[in-house]
């Protein structure tokens, strides 16, 4: 078994150096990296911001391709993040009934010095992540990025402190499952509402061949993007909560695996 | 010139590192050694994905439209002066599925530990035939 295994990975080490070499001879002679912008690239920006028929209510390409050009995309890689977590959950559902402990002060966490610098480094965190989720479609950043920044907060607290401490300061599965479902449901009110107006699922700004006049871009003073504001606030709650669903069920999880 | 040698220098390395990722995948016993050397592999290729977008010119500028409303004339500028957006939107979405999978990996590794109190993958088969017999 091992001797087989040994062998093929022998064989995979060869072909990737073998792909190594050709590669590298390729991008000389082709230059991967080119001085133009790629055929496809320019496909994208042409098909996201096509300007006279439509354009996507947003200077930010990144999330304009993200959410207004390949916004299915987008929606099932939210289901295979949240299929992921439905699985983590299962697995760790047994474990987690009897255990319910009291966060003391003397048996857990770090040193003080490291307990002070997670107080001031998780408000800089929360501070920064939400900036980025809530200016996503005009600087970069976004959902992904923004949530997934946000989850470290309660990551240092576990390690700083304790799993116990982050559960009596409030966070908790059951919350983060309300939010996470609060989030889903944004983004399918946001999907779906433009069929009412015959308009196309996922559709951003007015086009030629639907009736739906569009998401408004402006709101008093601000620029908004038109949905993309709202998708990126969706998917920052769904991002966040899910990863930190995710943190403190290991946590829990390896706690109850000691104890029996 | 010496852009090419970095572009082979910068290749070579994202390739030695994925080769090295691949044989830890396969040749380490230990599962959690299998989960580290994963994602290894995937921060590879993202890195590989996000080095493709980038432009041989000087002072590439970020994928963000000078104004909100852009003219044709603008949008050609644009193409001409900043990195490609789309490798960027892959790997946004590729991180986070790449999270969602090492956690569920992580979780399973968990479930062998408490099943056969070992991660070594060699005692574990062993275990089992033991079990079978």
């Amino acid at each position: 078994m091992v001797k087989v295994l040994k062998i093929l990975a022998i064989t995979f080490l060869v072909l990737i150096i073998l792909f190594t070499v050709y590669f590298v001879i390729e991008d000389v002679l082709g230059g991967s990296p080119k001085p133009v912008i790629r055929e496809l690239g320019q496909f994208y920006i042409d098909n996201t911001y096509n300007v006279g028929k439509w354009w996507s209510g947003s200077p930010e390409t990144v999330t304009a391709i993200l959410w207004d050009y390949r916004g299915l995309d987008t929606i099932f890689e939210t289901t295979v993040l949240y299929i992921a977590i439905i699985g983590c959950m299962v697995l760790a559902y047994k474990p987690l009934a009897n255990i319910l402990k009291k966060y003391e002060k003397e048996k857990h966490g770090l040193t003080l010095i490291v307990k002070t610098t997670v107080k001031i480094i998780i408000v800089l965190i929360a501070i920064v992540s939400i900036n980025l989720a809530l200016r996503g479609y005009i600087s970069p950043g976004g959902g992904f990025a923004g949530g997934s920044a946000y989850a470290i907060a309660p990551l240092i607290i576990i390690a700083g402190y304790s799993v116990y401490y982050l559960l009596s300061m409030g966070y908790s599965l059951s919350k983060s499952a309300i939010l996470r479902s609060i989030g889903l449901i944004i983004l399918v009110i946001i999907a779906v509402a433009p069929l009412i107006y015959l308009g196309y699922i996922l559709q951003n700004q007015m086009k030629t061949y639907a009736l739906f006049p569009g998401y408004p871009v402006k709101i008093g003073p601000f620029y908004i993007g038109g949905s993309l504001i709202f998708m990126n606030i969706g998917e920052f709650l769904i991002v966040s909560m899910e990863f930190i669903m995710i943190f403190i069920l290991i946590s829990l999880y390896m706690r109850g695996g000691e104890e029996t | 010139m010496i852009e090419y040698y970095l572009i082979i220098y910068i290749y070579a390395m994202a390739l030695a590192t994925i080769s090295i990722a691949l044989y830890g995948i396969i040749i380490k016993p230990n599962i959690i050694k299998k989960i580290i050397a994963l994602t290894i592999l995937g921060d590879t290729a993202n890195v590989l994905i996000i080095f493709l977008a980038y432009r041989l010119i000087s002072f590439p500028k970020p994928p963000i439209l000078p104004s909100l409303k852009p003219s044709r004339e603008e949008l050609v500028e644009f193409m001409k002066s900043s990195v490609d957006p789309l490798p960027q939107a892959l790997v946004i979405t590729a991180i986070v599925i790449n999270v969602a999978v090492i956690a569920f990996l992580v979780f399973l590794a968990i479930q062998v530990f408490r099943q056969y109190h070992t991660l070594e993958y060699n005692e574990i088969i062993k275990l089992k035939r033991g079990e079978q017999v």
